[in-house]
């Protein structure tokens, strides 16, 4: 049931200014079927998940340890090689500004057959007709297999982006910001368009955003990262209503919403840290309303605070009542 | 928050400010093998120049021995066909070389930037205007220019150096425009507009500012091009025949059909000087290149 | 004209050229981009009028108008009795002083040489206000602690690189703020920072301005947004307006059909809410050619006849709510 299983995940960047934690410990799983949310603010670390994921990451990141267990099988030790039968066969990716990253003067049709045919030995006029059929799955007029990216809108681009990340029948899509960069009407569209394909073909989809609000609408798990380390993770309903950890609390509380009675909106003071030199013990303590004595001297656990949520926080059982959703200290 | 005592008074902090940033950008163009060893060329020379009167032997215009002799402890390169020593000649050169280069070089890149922002920053008419001035300039063939220049104005050294300047202003003034264009679409010049700035404070407090590394990089290539014009002009007879240039020496060299007797200590000198000072700028260019860029740096 | 109006805008027209090359300039027929086609409304004194819209609907081009950023192509604007559109170059600098405007990128609008210091000093140089250093200095660090950006010292000396997204942001209020304007138009002053500055930023502005007694024109993309910050709404699309109103009314109660659109199309931080989606077809077509009649009918959901005929006025329907449709008596 379970496709793809991150214990212990740890990517750190090596630059010359120093080392960047930028992901630290990171444990979750994603079910068969299932949407998981990965949320925080930017620099938090979830595209460095992503990445590790893909083994994509830029020269100076390594994984440092950890297991990604994709249907059992390890990700971390496969070599390079190896990691061509995994990426896009079975996991695939939709990158962030995807949108933008179409090559210009290749027509969008030839550019999904292109990894077609790189990643599986068929004919080309089977990898065409495949693009045909992608491109209506999508929404996309399959007449216009032929057209140039500079031709299509933002958000169609965008579904061209999608169409190449289920070229090859993944099992798993990670959309790393899939509608930031779009209007409301378009990131609605996009937004129904994941869900529906999420349901056709039994995908899992992991969604990258800090947009909490397309998370609810989205993900049935959530996972809120900070400062390079996992805080929370629950399913989406038990996280809004009732989140375990301050900090998802406080992320929630900052979103104005169109429904519900309006209120004041709280936010968290200060700024995110520095990833080189992280705040010792848990990082989110300087900012947080309820730290004390242990919290800068000992990172806190990452536990089973209730069945199926997890949360690092030393208080997480004293925290429980206060930190439901309406009672802002 | 640590609470200060006193607050610095802004002039000391500026100039503390500028100290760091001098300071920080040596450290970074230390790092650059190629900008370190340019330097040390380039000041090498500035040297020779410099202290000229206390390394030559002899007063390089006058004649002090038996003409065309091989190089000789008394005469380390030897003589012309004049009795000069080819050696004082050339660290004395090094002086025309330099000045050459540097006020040619200054007064190209003043036009240009000049022309560059007026057509730049204001656009329209100004810029279809100066940029078809630009563009005649650009396609006149410069060494024939400059020779047909020289031969009208007299070979002082002083109209070779107008005259370069003015054939070579155009790449700044491209460059500049571009660089003008561009940063008066960003937003914090829209913002400095919305506060009420006029045009004068804009183009002189914002971009300008923002042009420098532009401006310098191509001051730095356009002495390289002042250099070689210079030496040029001076090797096809065109010279101020009151001084003497690495060019005019070459000149000079190839009149006594120095290749032709095999009297290499004549020619290959004078040529080799020229090389290597322009190899040296080019080289600080480079350097400054990577500091100004650090994706170009190797880790 | 009441003494509650602080700006009046009439007929506002504002069409971009479309350059085109040699030849065409002289054969072919001149095209515009009708950015802002004919707007009008009132902005009364304190409020936050808020105007939405998709990207390319005209919003921010009409702040930049009101303000004589941009010269507008025709039509009225009035500022506290004043015609803003008839000035000449002096003196609308001296209008200056009265409208401010803060732009959408904390990244691009302070120059990366200045100090901020300099930048914050810059409008008292240039509108002449201050004649001694110490007077300058008290104004900027007056203006730096306005905005909580404390010590005012510290942060003087600083340059924008060394700044987050948010310290710069508040950098560019505050050089708003320091000639004590009485209207501001926010352009999109919290889209490129992350949600929990976004909260805190919004709270800045509203706690200015009921310090200072200001005016906002606020314009933003995000709905949910602008229902926080904001008093008013106007819901722009295609450079025209299609509905105003006090922000609870419309948000809660849409007419336009093209309000109803946007707003059903919000995502919600909460999992729990389901929401029905609005779709309308195609994707918003560029302002160089528009459909005749109502500019909105081609993606309408319930057009008649009347709608690609005749262009809707903007009328008002109850108290207090203009909406421009044929289909809203």
């Amino acid at each position: 049931m379970t496709l793809l299983h991150v214990q212990d995940l740890s990517t750190h960047y090596f630059i010359r200014e120093g080392t960047v934690k930028a992901a630290d410990d990171i444990s979750f799983g994603i079910k068969e079927r299932e949407a998981f949310g990965l949320a925080g603010e930017s620099g938090c670390g979830k595209t460095t998940v992503a990445l590790s994921i893909m083994k994509l990451l830029p020269p100076a990141g390594r994984i440092i340890k950890g297991e990604i267990l994709l249907d059992e099988e390890d990700l971390v030790s496969k070599k390079e090689e190896e990691m061509g039968t995994v990426r896009w066969k079975k996991i695939s990716m939709v990158f962030q500004g995807a949108m933008n990253a179409l090559n210009p003067v290749i027509n969008v049709g030839e550019q999904i057959a292109e990894a077609i045919i790189t990643k599986e030995n068929i004919s080309k006029g089977d990898a065409w007709s495949r693009v045909k059929n992608l491109f209506e799955l999508v929404g996309l007029d399959p007449k216009r297999i032929k057209d140039y990216p500079h031709e299509f809108s933002g958000g169609m681009r965008q579904r061209v982006m999608i169409a190449m990340a289920l070229a090859c029948n993944p099992r798993l899509v990670i959309a790393d910001e899939p509608v930031t960069a779009l209007d409301v009407i378009v990131q609605g569209k996009i937004i129904e368009l994941l869900k529906e394909l999420q349901k056709k073909f039994d995908l899992s989809v992991m969604l990258i955003t800090h947009d909490l609000s397309v998370i609810a609408e989205v993900c049935n798990k959530v996972g809120i990262m900070y400062a390079g380390k996992l805080m929370e993770c629950a399913d989406a309903t038990g996280l809004f209503k009732s989140p375990r950890h301050p900090y998802t609390q406080r992320l929630i509380g900052a979103y104005p919403s169109v429904v519900g009675e309006k209120r004041r909106l709280n936010f968290i003071p200060g700024v995110p840290p520095d990833l080189i030199n992280p705040p010792s013990g848990c990082r989110f303590h300087p900012r947080c309303p309820y730290a004390k004595k242990e919290c800068p001297e000992t990172e806190p656990l990452y536990v089973e605070a209730e069945k199926g949520r997890f949360v690092a926080c030393h208080f997480v059982d004293e925290l429980k009542d206060v930190l439901k959703q309406g009672n802002n200290p | 928050m640590i609470k200060q005592e006193k607050t610095i008074p802004i002039r000391k902090f500026y100039k503390n400010m500028l100290w760091k940033k001098a300071k920080s950008f040596w450290v970074t163009y230390k790092t650059t093998k190629i900008g370190l060893t340019g330097l040390i060329m380039v000041l090498s020379f500035m040297f020779m120049a410099i202290f000229a009167p206390f390394i030559t032997p002899y007063n390089p215009m006058k004649s002090v021995g038996e003409p065309l002799l091989p190089p000789s402890p008394s005469y380390l390169l030897g003589t012309d066909q004049l009795g000069r020593d080819i050696f004082s000649g050339l660290i004395y050169g090094t002086r025309i070389s330099l000045m050459v280069g540097a006020l040619a070089s200054a007064i190209s890149v003043l036009i240009g930037t000049m022309i560059g922002i007026i057509s730049g920053y204001y656009g329209g008419l100004r810029d279809s205007l100066l940029m078809r001035i630009t563009d005649t300039f650009i396609i006149l063939p410069t060494l024939p220019m400059m020779l047909i220049l020289v031969s009208f104005l007299g070979s002082g050294i002083h109209v070779i150096i107008i005259v370069t300047a003015v054939l070579v202003w155009t790449g700044t003034a491209r460059m500049v425009r571009s660089q003008a264009l561009s940063l008066k679409e960003r937003p914090f010049v829209e913002a400095t507009r919305a506060v009420g700035a006029h045009d004068f404070r804009i183009i002189f407090r914002h971009i300008l500012p923002n042009t420098f590394p532009v401006i310098f990089a191509n001051a730095i290539l356009g002495i390289v091009d002042a250099i070689l014009a210079e030496a040029g002009i001076s090797f096809l007879g065109y010279g101020d025949p009151f001084y003497l240039s690495w060019g005019m020496i070459l000149n000079y060299a190839q009149k006594a059909g120095a290749l032709v007797t095999g009297r290499y200590w004549y020619m290959i000198p004078p040529g080799l000087c020229i090389m290597l000072l322009t190899a040296g700028f080019a080289f600080i260019s480079h350097g400054l290149d990577q500091v100004l860029n650090p994706r170009l740096r190797r880790r | 004209m009441t003494s509650n109006t602080i700006i009046k805008v009439r007929n506002l027209r504002k069409w971009f050229p479309i350059r085109k090359g040699l030849l065409s300039a002289f054969f072919g027929k001149e095209e515009y981009v009708h950015a802002v086609d004919g707007v009008t409304f009132d902005i009364i004194k304190g409020e936050v009028l808020c105007l939405v819209g998709e990207s390319g609907c005209g919003k921010t081009t009409t702040g930049k108008t009101i303000i004589r950023l941009i010269e507008p192509t025709s039509g009225e604007i009035y500022f506290e009795e004043q015609n803003v559109v008839a000035l000449g170059k002096d003196e609308i600098r001296k209008l200056r002083c009265e409208m401010q405007i803060i732009f959408q990128d904390p990244y691009e609008s302070l120059d990366p040489r200045m100090s901020i210091y300099d930048t914050l000093a810059e409008p008292l140089i240039v509108n002449k206000i201050v004649s001694t250093r110490d007077e300058e200095e008290a104004r900027v660090f007056d203006a730096l602690e306005d905005v909580r950006l404390v010590p005012p010292e510290q942060f003087a000396m600083r340059f924008p690189h060394e700044l987050s997204g948010g310290q710069r942001q508040r950098v560019a209020i505050a050089r708003a703020l320091i000639l004590q304007p009485k209207f501001m138009v926010a352009d999109e002053p919290v889209s490129m920072l992350d949600a929990s500055i976004r909260t805190e930023i919004s709270n800045l502005l509203t706690d200015l301005r009921d310090k200072y007694n200001l005016t906002y024109l606020y314009i933003t993309h995000d709905i949910a947004q602008a229902r926080y910050i904001g008093s008013r709404i106007m819901v722009m699309y295609l450079g025209k307006i299609a509905e105003t109103g006090p922000i609870e009314n419309v948000v809660m109660n849409p007419l336009h059909p093209y309000t109803k659109a946007l707003i059903s199309n919000v995502p919600v931080p909460d999992p729990t809410v389901k929401r029905e989606r609005m779709s309308i077809l195609g994707e918003t077509p560029t302002p160089i050619n528009v459909p005749p009649g109502c500019r909105f009918h081609p993606r309408c959901p319930c057009t008649k006849p009347i709608c690609s005929e005749n262009e809707p006025k903007l009328k008002e329907v109850k108290r207090d709510r203009y909406v421009a449709c044929h289909s809203v008596a």
